[in-house]
């Protein structure tokens, strides 16, 4: 997980620094004090911790929202094969929609414990962003995100990584035959 | 140290993805915070912020009609809001440096890639309750102050290099006590 506003991604990039020296002047520094102060959380100057209860509370939760997820992806995946069967017959805006489940798959998949179906939908969300008219091999990211789904748990590890290092040959090779008429056409 | 209760919190989120939205509202709830606002997209999201002033901000990055970028925008420089320093916790599945940046020239307090540990994502919110921050206004920002370069010109309480530095290596460990030929391992 990426904190990219953390501490790390602050040694590289200074916004407001920058327009400090624009401005040549000092910028109001406003102290806002703690949500925990103002909402009297906790008293002044005491820190908080993670409660180790929520910790589970929030496990179990996101231990049945994983099985439910299973079916909610397996029918994204559906919709996705029909995208792409409009997409192949002519259908322009069904391309849009190929993006928009692979986006939102993308963004959830990895939270419900299904990694590997999340960086195939990112995958096919890069290809779209990098070729926009001829999406290379997107018929075999669709089949591979489908076998994928109807595994409980997900392949992991080497075999994941097989997975998607065949899927990134195949797009470097071969243009998918449907973007590959349109873009002809 | 005391622990985190979440519970009197009034969270808003605002996501197009109902799988997310569900799973946001979820953890929340698993939180024990009840008091969620949930819009589906910037707009409404900026709409529901002003009328119920929320002590967090959940939101996606990409959304139409108004983004996450826009919408933290807008909650920092609106002349009418009660709080522009309010928490903006953006989720993102762009983690390109444009994106990034975009969201700290906006004024975001914290941006996490999607997909979404559910672990970080309570650890921030206990962290952002938890601590107080600096804010940095300037006619062209309002956000959190991250500055932690070495200034001159800045005298301020959040400047890292009056701070005490932590020893180096050579410091811990003398160089005579490396080359000390009892602390060199053999057969």
């Amino acid at each position: 997980m990426l904190s990219a506003l953390g501490k790390g991604a602050s040694m590289q990039h200074k916004p407001d620094v920058a327009m400090r020296s624009l401005l040549g002047g000092p910028p109001e520094v406003v102290p806002v004090p703690s949500i925990a102060e103002t909402k009297g959380l906790a008293t002044e100057g005491a820190h908080m911790r993670m409660d180790p209860r929520i910790l589970t509370r929030i496990s179990d939760v996101v231990s049945v929202l994983e099985q439910d997820y299973t079916k909610v992806l397996q029918s994204h995946i559906s919709d996705m094969e029909r995208a792409y069967i409009g997409w192949k017959s002519g259908t322009e805006d069904t391309r849009a929609k190929i993006y928009e489940i692979a986006h939102d798959i993308r963004g959830v998949a990895g939270t419900f414990g299904r990694p590997l179906s999340g960086q195939i939908a990112t995958r096919i969300c890069a290809r779209f962003d990098q070729a926009p008219k001829v999406i290379p091999a997107i018929e075999d990211h669709i089949d591979a995100l489908n076998h994928v789904a109807s595994l409980s748990p997900e392949p992991e590890g080497a075999f994941a990584d097989l997975v998607l290092k065949r899927l990134d040959e195949l797009s470097d090779v071969r243009p998918d035959p449907a973007g590959e008429a349109k873009a002809g056409g | 140290m005391t622990e985190a209760s979440l519970a009197p919190l009034r969270i808003l989120i605002v996501e197009d993805s109902e799988q997310m939205r569900t799973l946001l509202e979820a953890l929340l709830e698993a939180m024990s915070i009840t008091d969620i606002l949930i819009a589906e997209d910037g707009e409404k999201g900026l709409a529901l912020y002003m009328e119920t002033a929320p002590d967090i901000v959940i939101t996606d990055g990409a959304m139409a009609p108004m983004d996450g970028y826009e919408l933290t925008n807008h909650i920092r420089t609106a002349p009418d809001n009660p709080n522009p320093y309010v928490p903006i916790i953006m989720l993102s599945g762009h983690l390109e440096k444009e994106h990034v940046e975009k969201a700290r020239a906006s004024g975001v307090t914290e941006y996490l890639a999607k997909p979404v540990s559910w672990q970080t994502l309570y650890e921030r919110l206990v962290s952002i309750v938890s601590n107080p921050s600096f804010f940095i206004r300037t006619p062209t920002y309002l956000g959190p102050d991250r500055r932690r370069e070495t200034d001159e010109l800045y005298q301020g309480p959040l400047e890292k290099h009056n701070a005490p530095q932590p020893k180096t290596t050579a410091e811990i460990l003398p160089l005579d006590a490396i080359r000390r030929p009892s602390l060199i391992r053999t057969k």
